[in-house]
């Protein structure tokens, strides 16, 4: 009697167990704004919920954007996009689209500044070291922007290591290596 | 004239010190970053962290080696926000060390900040393994 009690409680048990995995891994049909994935303690939004988180971590931005640029509606291409061998990716941390809306902030300010439209003259010596010079004065600002994880310092002097390796400006080293089209398009969001 | 091991001995060690100086200087290249990755992941699928890193050469090995027990493999592979959406991935069952390589072949990864994804491989059927613990030694940023 005690054996057949102790079994119908493991079955219980191993049910509710599985009930619970379940439930941490399609929690939230419901509320698309909470990553309905969890692995010991890691949230992860699945791939149908990454455009919903991106509208909302991007509304109401923390940051302004340069004149003219908005966010995409649409999470960028980098979410959408992202495979190898067919395979696509089928969590995304949380987090990661806020890490991403500041890296979409920063390249649409890069991109302003290495394209200004006052009387420096674009390309010019001048107009680079213009440009570093707002990309180092908006730097604080970007590591303080939800989702960063980089250190200032850290990712000054890395950026400055690439640009003296490449032989341009750190505003266009950081702009190439790091703002490809599947972040940011200029004039036209990527992933809308 | 011959030298005695005793006069040769302070030209000898300095020889050794520079000599191990030269290895360790080749051994951990300047900029070359190493951390250690863990996680929980559920089996083959891709899961992306959004802890960003940055390679500093044209030319970056990266690679990992893998902790754990059991069948099946641990793959890394790095999302380039430069454009790449054709990640690099390397795979290797657990115990080992694999380098990262692109789908062209290349194994290089070039400038620029990425994130990590991790798929990990099993052969468990039915409803799977559950969660599966992970830890991976990570090195990134090394000249190629």
């Amino acid at each position: 009697m005690q054996r057949q009690a102790w079994l119908a409680a493991a079955v219980v048990g191993a049910v509710a167990g599985g009930i619970a995995i379940g439930a941490a891994q399609s929690a939230n049909a419901s509320n698309s704004d909470a990553p309905s994935l969890e692995a010991n303690g890691h949230k992860f939004y699945a791939p149908g919920q990454i455009d919903g988180a991106w509208r909302a971590v991007t509304k109401d931005y923390p940051a302004a954007l340069p004149a003219g640029v908005t966010f995409p509606r649409k999470a960028p291409g980098f979410f959408h996009d992202a495979a190898t061998g067919g395979d696509k990716i089928q969590g995304w941390e949380d987090g990661f689209p806020a890490t991403i809306a500041a890296q979409y902030w920063r390249c649409a300010w890069l991109y302003d500044d290495l394209h200004p439209t006052s009387s420096i003259d674009a390309g010019s010596a001048s107009a680079s070291a213009h440009a570093d010079a707002l990309a180092q004065a908006q730097l604080q600002q970007y590591v303080g922007l939800p989702g960063v994880s980089l250190g200032e310092s850290q990712f000054s002097s890395d950026m400055a290591t690439i640009a003296q390796k490449m032989g341009v400006s750190k505003a266009q080293a950081e702009y190439q290596v790091n703002c490809g089209p599947e972040i940011y398009v200029p004039g036209n969001g990527a992933g809308e | 004239m011959k030298k005695s091991i005793w006069t040769a001995l302070p030209t000898l060690s300095a020889a050794i010190v520079a000599g191990l100086l030269l290895n360790l200087g080749l051994a951990a290249p300047a900029n070359a970053n190493e951390t250690t990755l863990s996680g929980s992941a559920y089996e083959n699928e891709w899961y992306a962290y959004q802890t960003a890193r940055t390679n500093t050469w044209a030319k970056n090995e990266v690679w990992y080696s893998t902790q754990g027990a059991g069948g099946g493999s641990l793959a890394i592979g790095l999302l380039h926000s430069g454009g790449s959406v054709p990640f690099a991935q390397g795979a290797q069952g657990w115990g080992g060390t694999q380098e990262t390589v692109y789908e062209n072949g290349n194994p290089w990864v070039g400038y620029g900040t990425f994130y990590i994804a991790v798929y990990i491989e099993t052969q468990c059927g039915g409803s799977g393994c559950g969660l599966i613990p992970w830890t991976a030694d990570f090195w990134y940023n090394v000249y190629y």
